[in-house]
């Protein structure tokens, strides 16, 4: 029997300082900003979408943290939610209510689907954090209009959210840019890395990665980042104990199937070892907590509201924003070829609607592609890993052409 | 205390004939536009549908037509066409049923005429942008977002700019799919027709104000199928003076719609289409009135003679859908104190997230402002899967069983 | 060669062992709480029956979802390939499995050389599943047994129209309160259960001939209402909830041989 499990723990002795402090920092999100807080007496931001215009919460001086729910049973939430709500919205609540999130000075809400925008009410309502902001995205993201749009509102945003936290000039602003430049780049470079082989680091350890660069001061990921690059690459040029691809040569140990995982939030750790186990690798994914948070950065010019509009219009698109012009089945098929995946993942949370709407578009065109795919629905709180198992496993098997 | 059933328990409203008269003709007319050189262009309940009418394009509703399904009972059959094609069956019915009956032409009307393009409002929800980019893909059509930022406290100028900018680059669309040219003339008629139109529903639904009423909301989830179809026609007008007549003339000679008004209440959200008619009869036999919703004011929007755009960019933007919670409690709190009302109906509608997150904080604002009572109802508007008739009817009567 | 097959479900656990293609000896027994002990003991029984021992047996697969907690076999192979293997076997110009258990419903298209293409599976929700059923016995105060022959009595099937178990519970329940037949609404819960598994059906390449596995597929009233509702006929095969201990018997056949 392969055993997957060995192979990864294999891999993370090299970089394990880099690698547990990761870890540390996704199994308790908040103890980071606590101590940050605690050290630097500056404000915490929370957020929960990666369209947030991060750089500038950043420059004045606070640090954005980033809310993604976590598995929990939910009790206050329940006062304000219907069951039919995500799960990403209830448990997000619930741990807000619970004070649990009691590090935030306070919220930035972007404007994505119905229950987020509706969430920023209850949460401005209930959860009684000092600050509140809004930015309201343009729905569309295509057309001058749109853009202009968007560009002004971020300015709005660098206003109202300056009169809190302070005013954010245009030498900080720039300065954050490229911090936060730097962060995608290197995120970026992780992903080729394991694009080129996926033995370098399990699908878990590379989605901790991206979690901790949302939850964490940027420079400070910056640096943890590009020694974990130097591990990886050295031990991909032959040097240090050899890649787990190359450990997978027994007659048992075939490689693993490269899958692409399609989502939104992906922080189900146990479900990516599961499917490592299970002989799979997601290589990559358009996770908006995955690869959504590399690539795209923020060209520098004069004007930083101007770079960071050009980032979020640029930049991947969510299900939740619509552009004819960008048929998001074409987008996933040319990341999908790109990556070497031989199959995909859809992993949605039960009630998401942008990406419920999509699934059947994007499923045509990976069936009419012949690219075998999986669809799994959850809710945070209730992951049955078991029961996931099955499902991953008879994709693979039937891939594997059992 | 449930009431014999002296009086029929539902009184006709006469002028219902004249507004299925000319619904019927709305859709024959339509239905024969298909494949002739008269545009058809599928439109959102809350889309600036005069722009359509300026320039003689004849605008469908889909949700319109979600409605006729579900209260035909055909909403769940043709929903599982698109659960079957892997929608899944937590998306919004409406969307699902309507994906279900462009495949199949099902329903009670045999499907809506093609789309030779489409016109998407999110003023109501992000689920019709992703609706009508399917239909957009299903038909191969092109598609116009009107983009209207989602107002949490305040309004901001560059949004007005946005939406104002929009209404021109939709000006400019419609003349590309019509070949026509776009007359500000013809538009501003149009607008005075659209205002005279809500002004007059808005004055039906005023005399529900009078106790006893002489309709129920479950009367003006029927009547309000034209001011959201047709507004800008001097049909409207025309059948809204009718209406309006009639119900003065209710009140004159002291009919009720619910034969004894003992309570009144408020319906938020849409209605649940499939059981509409027992939910009526239900409330009625317990002499409750519903005097007023949520649902049919939101069409009471507010455009100024004087600048069109300007005030039309605005009017969609504020729909009641597109204020946070805070604002649709002020909202909510007017329709309590103008009708007079015991408490409030709220239907917890799987299929609307923006209509239904936030109920449980709405309810709780009522009864702290107000000590007003609030009823709480699972349902759906038109899967009636999602739908226990037992729990319903148990809750409505010991909810009025409560009331002094 | 003998080998074996175990499926350990959530209800029953089922084996089967195979000599050369024959089926020398099947078991099932109620999985209980310790599905690691079922599995074994369900081996057990069938081993007893056929007069072998454990070491008579060349190779041992584990399905089912308690195959992840066995010590005693030597592969594991989800239920959903194994299914597929099962029904292939016993009809082979079987294209569509239908697979109500427990737990699960699942849905499994076939190709011609047994092998699965697609599949869909219920996620939590348990409309379609025995639980559903057992709920709604319970609810109706019948026998679970008795719920199909009750059912084909109905000439008017009372409309449940609720999918989901706890709504159509209240359903039921009102039904019986408003002194509707207890056959009729037996008969509405099987249509309602045929109207769930239809749109699963739509949702994976569906050929005909379609098998139908599990052990709801007892139940003639599920079975009845769910041709009804595909307009097809299926095939229930003699021993419907060991097919999937029976595709797994099969696959160890073919790697032990291999």
């Amino acid at each position: 029997m392969r055993k997957g499990r060995v192979d990864k723990d294999e891999v993370s002795r090299l970089s394990v300082d880099v690698l547990s402090r990761l870890q540390d920092l996704t199994g308790d999100p908040y103890s980071y900003a606590r101590a940050w807080k605690g050290r630097t007496g500056g404000k915490v931001m929370g957020f929960y979408c990666h369209y947030a215009p991060e750089e500038i919460i950043h420059a004045a001086g606070a640090l954005p943290v980033r809310i993604t729910g976590e598995n929990r049973v939910i009790s206050d939430s329940g006062a304000h939610l219907q069951s039919y709500c995500c799960s990403l919205a209830r448990t997000g609540l619930d741990m807000a209510l619970g004070g649990d999130l009691d590090v935030l000075d306070g919220t930035v809400f972007v404007h994505t689907c119905d229950t987020m925008q509706r969430l920023s009410d209850i949460w401005r309502l209930d959860a009684g954090f000092d600050a509140h902001f809004d930015v309201v995205l343009p729905g569309r993201m295509e057309g001058d209009s749109s853009r202009e749009y968007l560009y002004q509102e971020l300015g709005s945003f660098r206003d109202r959210t300056g009169e809190y936290l302070g005013p954010v000039d245009d030498e900080a602003l720039k300065r954050s840019i490229g911090i936060h430049n730097r962060n995608r780049v290197l995120l970026e470079e992780m992903y080729r890395l394991r694009r080129q082989d996926p033995g370098v680091l399990p699908s878990d350890e590379v989605l901790m990665v991206v979690a901790a660069s949302a939850i964490m001061d940027k420079e400070e990921h910056n640096a943890l980042l590009e020694e974990l690059l130097g591990t990886l690459e050295t031990r991909l040029s032959g040097g240090g104990p050899p890649p787990q691809s190359s450990l997978c040569k027994g007659e048992e140990k075939e490689e693993k199937i490269r899958l692409f995982g399609i989502g939104s939030v992906m922080d189900q750790w146990e479900f990516l070892r599961m499917v490592e186990d299970a002989g799979g690798t997601i290589v990559d994914d358009d996770f908006c907590t995955g690869h959504r948070c590399a690539g795209a950065v923020a060209p520098e010019g004069p004007d930083p509201i101007e770079s960071i509009t050009a980032r979020i219009w640029d930049g991947a698109l969510c299900p939740c924003k619509h552009a004819m012009s960008r048929d998001r089945a074409g987008y996933l098929l040319e990341r999908i070829t790109g990556s070497g995946a031989k199959g995909v993942l859809f992993f949605q949370f039960k009630f998401c609607e942008p990406h419920a709407f999509d699934y059947p578009h994007v499923k045509k065109a990976l069936d009419e592609h012949g690219i075998p795919s999986l669809h799994l629905e959850i809710e945070q709180g209730s992951v049955s890993i078991p029961r996931l198992r099955t499902r991953v496993e008879a994709l693979l098997e039937t891939m594997r052409g059992a | 205390m449930v009431a014999e059933e002296g009086r029929k328990l539902y009184l006709k409203i006469d002028a219902t004939d004249r507004m299925k008269q000319l619904m019927t003709e709305y859709y024959i007319d339509a239905k024969g536009a298909e494949g002739t050189d008269r545009p058809i262009c599928w439109i959102t309940s809350g889309g600036p549908v005069e722009f359509l009418i300026a320039m003689d394009v004849i605008p469908i509703y889909p949700e319109n037509h979600g409605a006729m399904c579900g209260a035909s009972k055909m909403g769940v059959q043709l929903a599982e066409v698109a659960e079957g094609l892997g929608f899944s069956g937590d998306l919004c019915s409406y969307a699902r049923l309507d994906i279900g009956s462009a495949i199949t032409h099902g329903g009670p009307i045999g499907g809506l005429p093609r789309p030779d393009f489409l016109l998407c409002c999110n003023n109501i929800c992000g689920t019709v942008q992703k609706w009508y980019e399917e239909l957009a893909r299903y038909f191969e059509v092109p598609m116009f977002l009107m983009d209207t930022p989602f107002i949490h406290k305040t309004t901001y100028e560059h949004a007005t700019e946005y939406v104002r900018k929009q209404c021109l680059e939709l000006v400019a669309f419609l003349e590309e799919q019509t070949g026509r040219e776009f007359s500000l003339e013809r538009f501003a008629e149009v607008a005075m027709l659209s205002v005279e139109g809500i002004e007059l529903w808005k004055e039906v639904l005023k005399t529900a104000e009078h106790r006893p009423s002489p309709l129920t909301c479950f009367d003006a989830f029927i009547h309000m199928a034209l001011i959201v179809t047709l507004r800008g026609t001097p049909e409207v007008v025309e059948y809204y003076r009718l209406l309006k007549g009639e119900m003065e003339k209710r009140i004159e000679n002291g009919i009720s719609a619910v034969p004894e008004e003992k309570h009144r209440l408020i319906w938020d959200n849409i209605p649940i289409w499939f059981e509409m008619r027992n939910l009526g009869q239900l409330f009625a036999r317990n002499n409750t009135c519903l005097v007023a919703d949520t649902y049919t004011t939101a069409w009471a929007i507010d455009i100024k003679i004087d600048d069109p755009l300007t005030s039309m960019a605005d009017a969609y933007t504020g729909i009641y859908l597109n204020i946070s919670i805070d604002l649709m409690f002020e909202k909510l709190l007017a329709l309590i104190e103008r009708f007079s009302a015991d408490g409030v109906v709220m239907h917890s509608n799987r299929s609307c997230k923006p209509y239904s997150l936030g109920q449980y904080d709405l309810a709780r604002m009522v009864t702290e402002r107000t000590g007003k009572p609030v009823l709480m109802i699972e349902a759906d508007m038109t899967d009636s899967r999602a739908y226990s008739e037992a729990q319903v009817r148990d809750r409505v009567e010991a909810f009025i069983e409560s009331f002094p | 060669m003998t080998v074996a097959g175990v499926d350990i479900g959530s209800n029953t656990a089922k084996a089967v062992i195979m000599d050369n293609g024959d089926i020398l000896a099947t078991s099932l027994i109620m999985t209980g709480h310790q599905s690691r002990l079922a599995g074994r003991r369900a081996l057990d029984l069938a081993l007893r029956e056929a007069g072998l021992e454990e070491g008579d047996i060349a190779l041992i697969v584990a399905t089912g979802y308690g195959r992840l907690t066995t010590d005693f076999t030597d592969q594991k192979v989800t239920e959903i390939t194994c299914h597929a293997k099962g029904a292939h076997s016993v009809q082979p110009e079987a294209r569509t499995v239908i697979d109500l258990g427990g737990q699960d419903s699942k849905v499994i298209a076939v190709g011609e050389n047994g092998k699965v293409v697609d599949f869909v599976m219920n996620d939590k929700c348990a409309a379609g599943t025995g639980r559903f059923l057992e709920v709604m016995a319970a609810a109706l105060e019948i026998e679970l047994d008795n719920m199909g022959e009750v059912s084909l009595e109905s000439e008017s099937p009372a409309s449940i129209s609720s999918v989901c178990t706890v709504f159509a519970e209240s359903e039921v329940v009102s039904r019986v309160a408003e002194g509707t037949n207890k056959m009729d609404i037996v008969a509405g819960i099987h249509q309602a259960i045929a109207s769930r598994i239809y749109a699963m059906t739509v949702r994976v390449p569906f050929k005909e001939k379609v098998i139908m596995t599990g052990g709801v597929a007892r139940n003639i009233g599920v079975v009845r209402a769910l041709e009804k509702r595909l307009e097809t006929s299926l095939v229930v095969p003699e021993m419907p909830q060991h097919m999937g201990a029976l595709g797994a018997a099969i696959i160890a056949e073919e790697r032990a041989g291999a």
